[in-house]
């Protein structure tokens, strides 16, 4: 039987679940490390949800344990754990959608991960840069320099080409 | 919406999707494992601080000790003649990494001696490394996270970045081992020449403005911008100490700009490509007389790049005689080294040497040696959904 506080805790996480889940998906590209991401934040969160409950913004502060569980996962080497034991797939047939997303989205995990967070927040989840910076416990500038730096190392990594082809695609 | 914000929804959008399938996780299982970590907190925190202290004081020391080592002359190598280019053979390999299976190269020196990259030990936090001759020469962390070298020169200085703790920028100088931190926080440190050069940038995020340190431990100076420049940066600098950058004026896009010896300086002229005049170019490396970049090109269609190379005396620009990414290393001969088309090119002249590689994976080019000999990068593949990188040597010899 749950206590008066884990009842909180299961009514806030059963109204943001699907939330939470679209942002680690945008995060990861991956339904699997997304899931794992959610379940290490709904981990976090409940050993701190005395803590959590009190917040401003409870949103804010699931937010940032979602974003850094996955920052924290990308550096733990997350992708070494399927990549062992085999050769890589063959690449998805060009000039079809699907390649655009793994075009991108490999070039988008070369990135550093707080980079990668960066743009994923304020681009894919529509945030806005003081929010992200929150979501980040950093600054405004920091963000701002990120988004920058990610962005340039993005464009260079897609090349002129596919830059062209996807500002065109998708104007 | 800035230029710079709607490029990135555009470049995004792909990626745009909703979860799908049952999910895998599992609340009940979350709120067990949250009631174990409560009870666990106080006692990891107290064991967190002590391992760690442990590890520093015992691993520095075995490390320091187990890779010093005098030999740090270069050897320089004999060049290969520009005047008739010939396609040379060169093979590839990969750059050990003490087994470990992810890494990356991000610099290389102009010797062909000295490359440096990050290497993705799992579990533990990202290293810096550095080869000197495809061998392993040190393997110590740079401070801070997300941590680069961007440069490394002949003698094996390097210079890099990392975030702090407070998520500001931070420069280090590499050197015999170890990292030694420049003097201002929130500078980048961009590239350094044999003379010890450093030249990058500083201030904030949306305005930089391009710096030089004169050596690695001095402090920086600004490099003067042209009137009505908001801002600027400073991204190679060559032996002579020409240091080539860009500068924003007003809300044109930035644009090539050359700082001289002899506190002269210049921006550099706008190329023509097939009769029309580029909205801007912008410059990737130096060496030399010649400096390597992309003209850009901005219509209602999107933005358009043709690889071109500048050269400062005569004041004229070439064209590459095929479009690179935007990655464009020019070496002393004139030759420049880039990724045509999803391969890794050496154009000199009219002469494209592909370089070999696994059909299956994509590359970077992050160095190219003044005698043509050496070309570095790093493999990207995907396995899974997940990126996998190997840091990669071409060695290049011409009959």
């Amino acid at each position: 039987m749950p206590s008066g506080s884990d009842s909180e805790y299961l009514a806030y996480v059963r109204a943001r679940l699907p939330a939470l889940r679209r942002t680690a998906l945008l995060l990861s590209g991956d339904m699997h490390q997304a899931d794992d991401v959610v379940q290490e934040t709904l981990t976090k969160l409940y050993a701190r949800w005395s803590r959590a409950a009190k917040a401003d913004n409870v949103d804010a502060y699931v937010h940032t344990i979602l974003v850094r569980a996955f920052i924290d996962d990308r550096r733990r080497g997350w992708w070494k754990v399927r990549l062992v034991g085999g050769p890589p797939d063959p690449e998805p047939a060009r000039e079809s959608p699907y390649e655009d997303r793994e075009t991108v989205r490999v070039a988008l995990r070369r990135l550093p991960p707080r980079q990668q967070a960066v743009l994923v927040l304020r681009y894919l989840c529509d945030q806005p840069v003081h929010e992200v910076a929150r979501i980040l416990g950093c600054s405004d500038g920091t963000v701002k320099s990120q988004t920058s730096h990610g962005l340039d190392r993005l464009r260079q990594l897609l090349g002129p080409t596919a830059e062209a082809a996807f500002a065109a695609r998708h104007r | 919406m800035s230029n710079q914000d709607d490029l990135a929804q555009r470049l995004l959008e792909p990626l745009r999707e909703e979860p799908s399938g049952r999910p895998r996780f599992d609340v009940d299982r979350a709120m067990a494992e949250g009631r174990r970590l409560r009870r666990m907190r106080r006692w990891s925190i107290t064991a967190a601080v002590s391992a760690l202290t442990l590890v520093t004081a015992g691993g520095g020391t075995a490390v320091a000790t187990a890779l010093r080592d005098d030999d740090r002359r270069p050897v320089p190598l004999p060049s290969v003649t520009a005047a008739a280019p010939k396609k040379p053979t060169c093979e590839m390999s990969t750059l050990p990494t003490d087994g470990v299976a992810k890494a990356l190269v991000t610099a290389g020196d102009p010797s062909g001696r000295y490359l440096a990259g990050r290497v993705y030990r799992p579990g533990k936090p990202v290293l810096t490394i550095v080869w000197r001759d495809g061998k392993i020469l040190s393997r110590t962390a740079m401070p801070g996270s997300d941590a680069t070298v961007t440069d490394i020169n002949s003698l094996g200085t390097g210079v890099g970045t990392s975030y702090g703790g407070d998520d500001r920028i931070r420069s280090y100088v590499y050197q015999e081992d170890k990292y030694f931190p420049m003097s201002q926080v929130g500078a980048t440190a961009q590239a350094i020449n044999d003379a010890g050069v450093v030249v990058g940038s500083a201030g904030p995020a949306e305005k930089p403005f391009p710096v030089r340190w004169p050596y690695p431990g001095g402090e920086y100076e600004r490099l003067e911008l042209p009137v009505l420049a908001t801002s600027g940066t400073a991204k190679a600098v060559d032996e002579d100490g020409t240091v080539v950058g860009t500068v924003s004026i007003g809300d044109d896009v930035e644009t090539g700009y050359l700082w001289l010896p002899g506190s002269r300086s210049m921006m550099m002229p706008l190329p023509e490509v097939d009769g029309r005049k580029a909205d801007a170019f912008w410059p990737v490396s130096i060496s030399g007389d010649l400096v390597a970049g992309r003209a850009v090109f901005d219509d209602e269609g999107g933005r358009v790049f043709a690889s071109m190379t500048y050269d400062i005396r005569a004041e004229t620009y070439d064209s590459i005689v095929t479009a690179l990414a935007s990655t464009a290393l020019v070496n002393k001969n004139g030759s420049v080294a880039g990724v045509a088309r999803r391969t890794p090119v050496i154009v000199s002249g009219t002469v494209i040497t592909r370089l070999p590689v696994d059909e299956r994976k994509e590359y970077d080019i992050e160095s190219f040696s003044d005698d043509g000999r050496v070309v570095a990068g790093s493999s990207g593949f995907t396995k899974d959904e997940k990126t996998g990188n190997e840091p990669i040597l071409w060695r290049c010899q011409t009959a």
